[in-house]
């Protein structure tokens, strides 16, 4: 568990201006991190759906869809850039991502700059934002500077939340979580309303995860497993984009390649904008323990060439990463898993309909960053003396030290298996056990 | 003592307040603070006094009227949290109660202490019923009236608390508090809010009969009542705010105000922007009010269509289609927006009820005139219900489907099929085809036509494999029966015979075995991964003692001796290949492979009757002759065992009564019975117990009390008959919850004991999925039982396997018609509906066999409540239009002419699904092609 403190220069707001119209005035943290302070100026084109989207992101980091007890939640994060606005949360048992992108063309006469940012998005806020008509014009401000030097110190105001460091962790890893999905299907406006008036209740957290199967021009959700369609644990969890069936035009299913539960994406598009939620592999499973980086974190020297990267990532939608190629020096494959393990870290956002990375500095992970990966932390303290290892058919068997006994590891290959209790429960599809890790470091050190 | 105090302590002793009240009345401040210390005594005496609560409650209450009668706050009990000061808690709980009581009123009115006030102040916090206590002395003058939030908010949470003095009473003693107090709390943020959450008492158990104290008196407000009129429109302020949960509550007080017509249409464009907002109920809500605006004529044609088109998408039909009559409403007013309300009507015409499109559609063909009106029609038609665009003059298309091409082709398959089942199935299919008749279900015999087609199972070679496995079932994440098998097994094969770093290998093991004991404590025979927990520990130390036999007469009893057999093995130390473990996946042992087993063990395996008994039940159907050729002459026991299971007809009386029976299961009539048993009569379930239904203040009461060593008593409800029920019912809970699927397992060619019981069904629906699982009438009732199961993943498979049935031809509309031919219940009839109607969407096939069962189960539900069975009724429409046909069974149309009689809904319906053409088949080519193709696919390729 970690606190993270938000301060924030004043309160979000919505205020009329002096010419009566309707201003959402968000408060945002006052030492923002990334490169220039967050400013955003614009008109919205339509004030209802922008004020559903901003709900329904306020909505997700509110929830907490496994054991909905008291849920921990962070303010959404803002990021701006190359004109336009993403919108991210992470729901409290770090199951759903949620991230809403405000394209150029929902926008007008916008001034931007670029950053990323907490918003606060109060009960006020929120009770204002639900008010909202087409027929009213919303601007949307973040960051004033006429507000900010005036308010700056009178006004600030902190809201302190108590954050496990698997909520740090999962925001990264479902970034990860969208590498390499490819879109199963594409519904129109009446198939999306319909797959969302229709969503089965929220079972048992154990109940096996449906398939969502196309049928003509619908998708329906079944129990019997089919390859390579979306494995889809409660779907339930899509409940957030109820409210924007009425706007949707279209409603992309993401998912990646195989069979067995995996993670599934959410796109859906609105006039202007798009709405994505990713779902976790299951109800019970958050992303903080899916360990898709875990070989290349545990390995120093990616590390710190990922870390070299950072400073040469602009705001623009999408990353460059021939840029970033020749900026460094390396191939283009090898800028995309430094990108990943950034991703991992929670440095740069996905975006999977781009097909591409964008720069987004979570403000409170920075420093935070060397916690994140308790299986490279615990992989790295087991000592050279702790682990035997001996040429076998096509690998290595490897034993490591745990505690009173050791663990078997053979690697052959990319293949590797354990005698661990995290191997036998997930057998690889949640990254790598501490023990596979070091056997890795070892062998490797060893050749 | 002076006669005042001994007076006043008289009264306090028999318990009389009142007289305490009169024996204080004109007293001065010094002659009260004379008394004062002998009534603090008194008053802690009694607090002291054992019985306190019962019997001096009266002496207690008249106590501490006198001391507020006679003390002052710094001598007056002080206020104490009862987590840290209980004692005082209760001593201020005492003085409060005084201060409630009228005698206690009557004390404070007579003395009018100057620190009342800030008494006031403290109870405020406290609330409750001491709300009412300061009301009452604010509206006898004896403080002020407050102005403070605390006090605000108390009128509505409090104000009619214990109901002793209803609010109307109270308004009549002090109208202030309609007139001050509640439009200053109207002035707090979200005073509104306090009020409708105070609106709603709750009475104290076991009734906990709701009543309502504010919106009664606010309900009957005339008209225009500023008040009325600020409410108003606050509350639908509020309900257009981020409410979530509490839009219920909003909506309930609004309703229960009545707000009219007037009152709503000088509100309507408040009700148009709820009518957008996100929670389902809110809309429902502005929609239905934004009806009275319209009959009364106020309603802009222009804002209903321009704000009502998304609430035409709404989940509830009835919302949707009150919207969808609103934007009509505004199309008849001024049609030249016919338009735009097209537009904003193309989310209803994609409604998933044909209700809202079929509204839709009605409106807009007045209009169709109006080109832009006709592309949003012809846009629409591919996501209308096919009933709808048949009133569009859609035609459905008739299935495009070569039915002569396909027998044909049919037949030449046929040919060269040669015999099987397969074969037997597609010359009915094209036989009934041929006639125009549906085909009878394919014959799944999986004892008689099973090949060798599933992926082999190959023994444990290596100490390191044992122990994955051995893991796997420890760390319960086995995820294939094999697992036990090949666990089983090469525990039995590994003997004593250890390499030298055999602890380093096995030690994650041991540890995770024991780690079960330490945290599960399971005894023998509770569950399978303990159970090999114990088996570990007797291939560690196989001088343990190995538990004692079981019965046989369940699965789990099979199971246990199974593992149990393992551990004597292991107790003798002697390296042993099982002969059960299956050759293949599908868990079957192929013959010639069991004779090899034979050959190499000898007799000595009969050691293990049960290992034989179950590899006698998984021998394969083919390549028996091959076993019998291999055993010839062969003059061992476990040979002839072998011979005999394979049809050689020998005796087998030298065997173990278990493989006896298992080689009589495997000749006789092996799948009329369950197989477990092998012909012994099954012992039936136990009645059911819910726990929750257990009378447990009765069964304590009935209690037999045992006095303990230690002191203190025992309740025993052991001999209770209800305790006996619910011992029997969870012990064949907890046997049955053994391993389904290891269980069935072990008898591979027949698993209809599966179904006869929900528990194992429960588990096992999933392989119904198979196309080679049979379907016997048990386990088409338990899938139709899954099918109205409250939870959405189990109704969502039991659908899934229906669909599947009825795809590979194991179902066909008569045995899904004699499955549903049991009454429904009016509770789970919307599920199977919804089931039935997900089937038959998926093709062709599935919508003619799911339509000529439900017609043919007609008298299973046609008594059903209006809802579920207009739903019915609607689909049958539905799929009568597509298929071009009426309902063939006369049963049917008879049931169906008794209920078209009448103006209901169900009556509309029933006319429409009748004046479908009953002549000619019912069974359309597309299904019938479905039907043949499915046949061809299971011929052996």
């Amino acid at each position: 568990m970690t606190d993270v403190v938000l301060a924030y220069e004043r309160p979000s707001r919505l205020v009329a201006d002096t010419s009566g119209l309707r201003v959402l005035d968000l408060g945002h943290t006052a030492v923002p991190a990334g490169g220039a302070e967050p400013f955003f100026d614009g008109w919205v084109a339509q004030p209802r759906l922008v004020a559903g989207l901003l709900l329904a992101v306020a909505a997700v980091a509110r929830s907490r869809y496994f054991r909905p007890i008291s849920a921990r939640s962070l303010d959404p994060i803002l990021t701006s850039g190359d004109g336009r606005l993403r919108l991210e949360s992470f729901s409290s048992c770090c199951g759903v991502y949620a991230r809403a992108d405000l394209l150029p063309e929902a926008l007008r006469d916008v001034r931007v700059e670029s950053g990323t940012t907490n918003v606060d998005l109060n009960r006020e806020v929120r009770d204002a934002l639900a008010r909202l008509d087409d027929r009213d014009e919303m601007r949307l401000s973040i960051g004033s500077t006429g507000l900010r030097v005036t308010t700056r110190a009178a006004e600030a105001f902190e809201r302190k939340v108590a954050l496990p460091v698997r909520w740090l962790k999962g925001l990264g890893e479902a970034a990860l979580a969208q590498v390499g999905m490819r879109p199963y299907t594409r519904l129109a406006s009446a198939g999306t309303r319909r797959l969302l008036a229709d969503l089965p209740a929220a079972g048992p957290s154990s109940a096996p995860p449906y398939a969502a199967v196309r049928h003509g021009r619908e998708v329906r959700f079944h129990q019997q497993a089919t390859a390579d369609v979306p494995s889809v644990a409660g779907p339930f969890r899509l409940r957030e984009l109820r409210p924007l069936a009425p706007y949707a035009q279209a409603l992309t299913v993401w998912t990646r390649p195989g069979a067995g539960p995996r993670a599934s994406g959410w796109q859906l598009d609105l006039p202007g904008a798009r709405m994505w939620l990713v779902l976790s592999p299951d109800v019970s499973r958050g992303y903080s323990g899916e360990g898709q980086a875990l070989d290349a974190l545990s390995d120093p020297s990616t590390v710190e060439e990922a870390d070299a990267l950072r400073p040469l990532l602009d705001w623009s939608a999408r990353l460059d990463e021939a840029a970033l190629a020749r900026g460094t020096g390396v191939d283009v494959a090898r800028v995309r898993d430094l990108l990943a393990v950034l991703g991992s870290q929670g440095l740069v956002g996905r975006d999977a309909a781009e097909d591409a990375w964008f720069r987004r500095d979570l403000p409170f992970a920075a420093a935070r960053i060397g916690t994140l990966q308790p299986r490279v932390r615990r992989a790295g303290q087991i000592a050279a003396s702790d682990i035997h290892s001996a040429r076998v058919e096509g690998g290595h068997e490897v034993f490591v030290r745990s505690g009173r006994i050791e663990h078997r590891v053979l690697l052959v290959g990319d293949e590797a298996r354990c005698t661990c209790l995290w191997y036998s429960r997930h057998r690889g599809s949640r990254g790598p056990c501490r023990h596979e890790l070091a056997a890795r470091r070892h062998v490797a050190e060893q050749a | 003592m002076t006669d005042t105090e001994k007076r006043l302590h008289a009264a306090i002793d028999s318990g009389d307040a009142d007289a305490v009240a009169a024996s204080l009345v004109a007293l001065s401040e010094a002659e009260r603070a004379d008394l004062e210390p002998g009534v603090a005594r008194r008053a802690d005496e009694l607090h002291r006094s054992p019985d306190w609560m019962v019997l001096t409650g009266q002496q207690l209450t008249a106590a501490h009227v006198a001391w507020l009668g006679t003390g002052t706050p710094a001598s007056l009990p002080p206020e104490a949290d009862i987590h840290d000061d209980q004692d005082g808690w209760y001593r201020r709980i005492h003085l409060q109660k005084a201060c409630a009581s009228a005698a206690g009123h009557r004390v404070l009115a007579d003395r009018r202490p100057e620190w009342l006030p800030k008494l006031v102040d403290e109870y405020l916090h406290y609330g409750h019923w001491l709300w009412d206590w300061a009301w009452r002395l604010i509206v006898d003058g004896l403080v002020p009236r407050p102005d403070s939030e605390l006090y605000l908010r108390g009128v509505a949470a409090y104000a009619g608390f214990g109901g002793d003095e209803p609010l109307p009473d109270m308004l009549d003693r002090d109208p202030a508090l309609l007139e001050v107090d509640l439009p200053a709390l109207l002035a707090l943020p979200d005073g509104i809010g306090a009020l409708v959450h105070g609106d709603v008492r709750v009475g104290t158990p076991p009734a906990r009969i709701q009543r309502r104290v504010w919106s009664p008196v606010l309900a009957a407000l005339p008209s225009g009542n500023p008040l009325r009129e600020r409410i108003l429109t606050g509350l639908l302020e509020a309900l257009g705010g981020d409410v979530g949960g509490e839009a219920a509550a909003y909506r309930q007080f609004l309703t229960e105000l009545r707000p009219t017509a007037a009152e709503f249409t000088a509100r309507r464009q408040a009700l148009l922007r709820l009518a957008g907002h996100r929670v389902p109920s809110v809309v429902g809500f502005a929609v239905k009010a934004l009806g009275q605006v319209d009959r009364a004529g106020q309603l802009d044609p222009a804002d209903a269509v321009d704000r009502l088109g998304p609430v035409t998408a709404a989940t509830s039909a009835g919302t949707a289609r009150a919207a969808v009559k609103l934007i009509g409403a505004a199309m008849r007013r001024q049609p030249d927006l016919a338009a735009a309300a097209a537009i904003a009507l193309v989310p209803a015409l994609s409604h998933s009820s044909a209700d809202v499109q079929r509204d839709a559609v009605h409106l807009l063909q007045a209009h169709a005139t109006d080109e832009r009106v006709a592309a949003v029609l012809a846009d629409a038609r591919a996501d209308l219900a096919r009933t709808v665009a048949g009133e569009l003059g859609e035609v459905p298309a008739a299935g495009d489907v070569d039915l002569d091409g396909l027998l044909a082709e049919a037949r030449r398959r046929l040919a060269q099929a040669g015999d099987g089942p397969a074969a037997t199935d597609l010359a009915a299919a094209i036989e009934a085809t041929t006639a125009g008749a549906e085909p009878p279900p394919v014959t799944v015999r999986p004892w008689r036509d099973a090949r060798p087609t599933a992926a082999p199972v190959t023994p444990i070679e290596s100490l390191d494999e044992l122990v994955e496995e051995l893991l796997r079932v420890v760390d319960r994440t086995v995820s294939a029966t094999s697992t036990m098998e090949r666990a089983l097994d090469g525990l039995a094969a590994s003997g004593t015979l250890r390499p030298a770093d055999f602890g380093r290998r096995v030690g994650p093991l041991i540890v995770r075995a024991n780690d079960v004991f330490a945290t599960d404590s399971p005894g023998w025979g509770e569950n399978v991964h303990s159970d090999f927990c114990y088996l570990v520990a007797n291939w560690m130390e196989p001088a343990r003692v190995v538990a004692g036999p079981e019965p046989l007469d369940s699965a789990r009893g099979w199971l246990v001796e199974r593992i149990r057999e393992v551990a004597l093995v292991l107790q003798r130390g002697t390296p042993t290949r099982l002969f059960a473990p299956p050759t293949d996946e599908a868990d079957w042992i192929d013959p010639i492979v069991l004779a090899e087993r034979a050959l190499a063990a000898g007799d000595a395996a009969l050691d293990r009757p049960v290992d034989v008994a179950v590899a006698v039940a998984r021998l394969a159907p083919w390549g028996r002759s091959a076993a019998l050729d291999r055993l010839r002459d062969k003059p061992s026991t476990i040979a002839a065992v072998v011979r005999a299971a394979c049809g050689s007809g020998e005796d087998v009386c030298a065997a173990p009564d278990p493989v006896r029976r298992a080689v009589a299961w495997q000749l006789g009539q092996p799948h009329a019975g369950p197989p477990y048993l092998f012909g012994d009569p099954e012992p039936p379930p136990p009645p059911p117990v819910d726990w929750r239904s257990l009378d447990l203040l009765s069964m304590h009461e009935r209690a037999e009390q045992i006095p303990m060593e230690g002191g203190g008593i025992c309740y025993d409800t052991t001999h209770l008959p209800e305790f006996q029920a619910a011992r029997r019912w969870f012990d064949y809970l907890r046997r049955e919850g053994y391993s389904t699927d290891w269980a069935a397992s072990q008898w591979p060619g027949d698993t209809r004991w599966i179904w006869r019981g929900d528990e194992h069904a429960a588990r096992s629906l999933r392989r119904l999925l198979e196309p080679d699982e049979p379907v016997g009438d048990d386990a088409m009732a338990q899938v139709l039982r899954q099918i109205a199961d409250e939870t959405a993943e189990r109704r969502t498979l039991a659908t899934d396997v229906l669909t599947r049935l009825v795809a590979d031809g194991r179902v066909t509309s008569d045995t899904l018609a004699a499955a549903s031919s049991k009454p429904w219940t009016a509770r789970t009839a919307g599920r199977v509906v919804d089931a039935f109607d997900r089937t038959a969407a998926t093709s062709a096939l599935h919508r003619a066999v799911v339509r000529r069962a439900v017609a043919a189960s007609v008298s299973a539900w046609h008594a059903l409540p209006a809802k579920p069975l207009c739903a019915l009724l609607f689909l049958l429409d539905e799929w009568c239009t597509a298929d071009g046909c009426g309902l063939g069974s006369a049963d049917a149309r008879r049931v169906l002419a008794i209920l078209s009689e009448g103006r209901s809904k169900t009556a509309g319906l029933a006319r429409r699904v009748l004046a479908h053409p009953s002549v000619g088949t019912d069974w359309p080519p597309d299904a019938a092609a479905a039907a043949l193709e499915a046949r061809v696919a299971r011929l052996p390729q």
